[in-house]
């Protein structure tokens, strides 16, 4: 009999990335003790420590290239540039590497500059995420240097200059403020995910590109069973990144985070190459030896939820994708994951918030999921939003999920039609029930980050050969 | 943004319905409806049409007629069922059924 610890955390993306606000840190785990002959595997990664100082580690980084020219020399007589940051739902913490890259744009003297938030289709930041994000001293210091801040508006047809058709068919078009600058560098966090990869690229797409382009992307690439955790090569992240390449994305500062939030590398350096560079490093850190192929397919697993996620299980859920990998056909994930929801300036979001977009399938099978796909492709389903509901869903049609939380999202689960409780005792009980007292079970505690090392595909096909057959 | 529920709900309280400068109109948009119900009420309503809007970029420009019509349901079900919001019951289900129909049900 051995107990297993379940991180049950749930915390604002800006305090860790930014704000350094402990009171809207919370953290606690979940024990679970089962014998010894029930397990699979636990899989608890070795992490290195984190940097000294974020700031420090990303100024070396930009004078330290994976690849490419460095970030002083990339500047050097260009006359433009576009800073590319994530939102208020990702943990960069841009406050603490923007610096570096102010100073750089300032000893080359640029004064055609902007910061740009890669919000995608998802509502702008408000003042206080804005100040929260980028930190007062650096929007002083913008003001001062006559740097401005835009947000994605890909509803505003005005804003965007189109850009061409990717190899894969994706209309792009891209945001003004980006399109005009001759330099264009992104700042994100690089992780393993379902499509793909986060980070990089995806700052471009669906990060500062028009509405059109993010529902087509997402719209033919979402569904296919060739986006999967750990396929950088997939048809959905292959796609972002040729888009990113279209329109010109220069370099790409990329962080890793602990399961804590903290800062563990920079990698910067040319795209995609430094990006790549990036999600090998992550993936050496959380990538695990797959058990399936030794000793069979697990037939629960029981997920946790840490600091680089956020208060919506829309965001914490992710790695409902990565444990089906290792789980067998029908059967169970508990996912613990207390998803308190968040108050925004445009009011309160319950933690299942954006879940509730899967009721009209409810239940789950694979009838309704033809009705799903049957919605994505006559545009009746915004795939902003489903690029991550319809994957959970998916998995629901062949697998139990089981959502361990706080009470107070057990109303809206059973009318949404999702399997919730507060109890992971429970959970389990039910779980052992089901699949027997030889039940096998595999333990990711940090189950969004942890994949398969099987199901790693980095080398994406090259598919531009008319422009080698018109050459 | 801040946490809501663990450490203490957020702490916008109901203002209650809108009055009468404040009547939802097809040209309302959805960021305005929102603001105008900051317990929830509208966003609810929303999650009821199967609408991702109050977490859309497109919510600060997009009008609720015109939300409606991407969304496939009626404009004129779908007004109907967010002005019921100011009544003292809000909607009926019968309301929210008609605003929920997509033109292209199948």
């Amino acid at each position: 009999m051995a107990t297993y610890s379940i991180p049950y955390e749930s915390m604002d993306p800006l305090t860790i990335g930014a704000a350094d606000d402990d009171t809207k840190v919370y953290r606690d785990s979940l024990d679970l003790e089962f014998p010894d002959e029930n397990l699979l595997a636990a899989i608890y990664p070795d992490e290195p420590d984190p940097v000294p100082n974020a700031t420090e580690a990303a100024r070396a980084a930009l004078e330290s290239p994976h690849s490419g020219p460095r970030f002083s020399d990339l500047l050097a007589g260009a006359s433009s540039v576009a800073v590319v940051i994530d939102n208020q739902f990702r943990p960069t913490p841009a406050s603490k590497l923007l610096p570096p890259v102010f100073d750089a744009i300032e000893a080359a003297g640029i004064t055609d500059a902007r910061v740009v938030c890669a919000n995608g289709k998802v509502f702008p930041m408000s003042d206080s995420d804005i100040a929260q994000k980028l930190g007062e001293e650096n929007l002083a210091r913008m003001e001062r240097m006559g740097i401005g801040f835009f947000q994605n508006e890909p509803r505003n047809a005005e804003n965007y200059s189109y850009v061409g058709v990717s190899s894969r068919g994706t209309p792009v078009w891209l945001h003004n403020e980006v399109a005009r600058s001759e330099v264009i560098f992104t700042i994100g966090h690089a992780q393993a995910n379902h499509w793909g990869a986060g980070g990089g690229g995806k700052l471009i797409l669906p990060g500062v590109v028009s509405d059109e382009t993010v529902e087509s992307n997402h719209c033919a690439f979402v569904p296919s069973p060739q986006t999967h955790y750990g396929a950088y090569a997939g048809p959905m992240r292959a796609d972002i990144d040729e888009t990113a390449t279209m329109c010109g994305l220069s370099a790409t500062m990329n962080v890793l985070l602990d399961t804590r939030g903290r800062v563990i590398d920079c990698i910067y350096g040319a795209h995609p190459d430094a990006h790549i560079e990036a999600i090998n490093r992550f993936n050496d850190i959380y990538a695990y030896e797959n058990p399936v192929a030794e000793a069979g397919p697990a037939d629960i697993a029981v997920c946790g939820v840490f600091a680089p996620t956020d208060h919506l299980f829309f965001h914490t859920g992710w790695g409902c994708m990565s444990s089906d990998l290792v789980v067998r056909e029908g059967g169970t994930i508990i996912y613990c994951s207390p998803s308190p929801g968040v108050s925004t300036a445009i009011g309160d979001f319950p933690g299942l918030a954006l879940m509730d977009l899967m009721k009209p399938y409810m239940p789950p099978s694979p009838e309704n999921y033809e009705k799903v796909l049957r919605d994505i492709h006559g545009r009746n389903i915004q795939m902003w939003a489903g690029c991550i509901w319809v994957p959970i869903y998916e998995v629901m049609t062949r697998k139990h999920l089981t959502m361990v939380t706080l009470e107070e999202n057990l109303e809206m689960a059973a009318d949404i039609g999702l399997d919730a409780t507060t109890s992971l005792d429970e959970a389990f009980g039910a779980a052992m029930e089901r699949h027997g007292p030889d039940a096998k079970v595999i333990v990711l505690p940090f189950a969004r980050y942890q994949l398969p090392r099987n199901a790693i595909r980095m080398e994406a096909e090259e598919v531009r050969v008319l422009e080698q057959v018109r050459l | 943004m801040t946490v809501r529920g663990i450490n203490g709900r957020g702490t916008a309280g109901p203002v209650g319905p809108p009055g009468d400068s404040r009547e939802i109109k097809g040209k309302t948009t959805v960021v305005e409806v929102l603001r105008m119900f900051p317990d929830g009420e509208a966003a609810q309503l929303m999650s009821r049409l199967s609408w991702p809007c109050a977490h859309c970029g497109g919510a600060f420009h997009e009008a609720l007629a015109n939300a409606a019509k991407r969304h496939r349901n009626s404009p004129m079900a779908v007004l109907e069922a967010f002005r019921a919001l100011c009544t003292p019951n809000g909607p009926s289900e019968e309301q929210i059924q008609r605003a929920a129909v997509k033109s292209t049900d199948r």
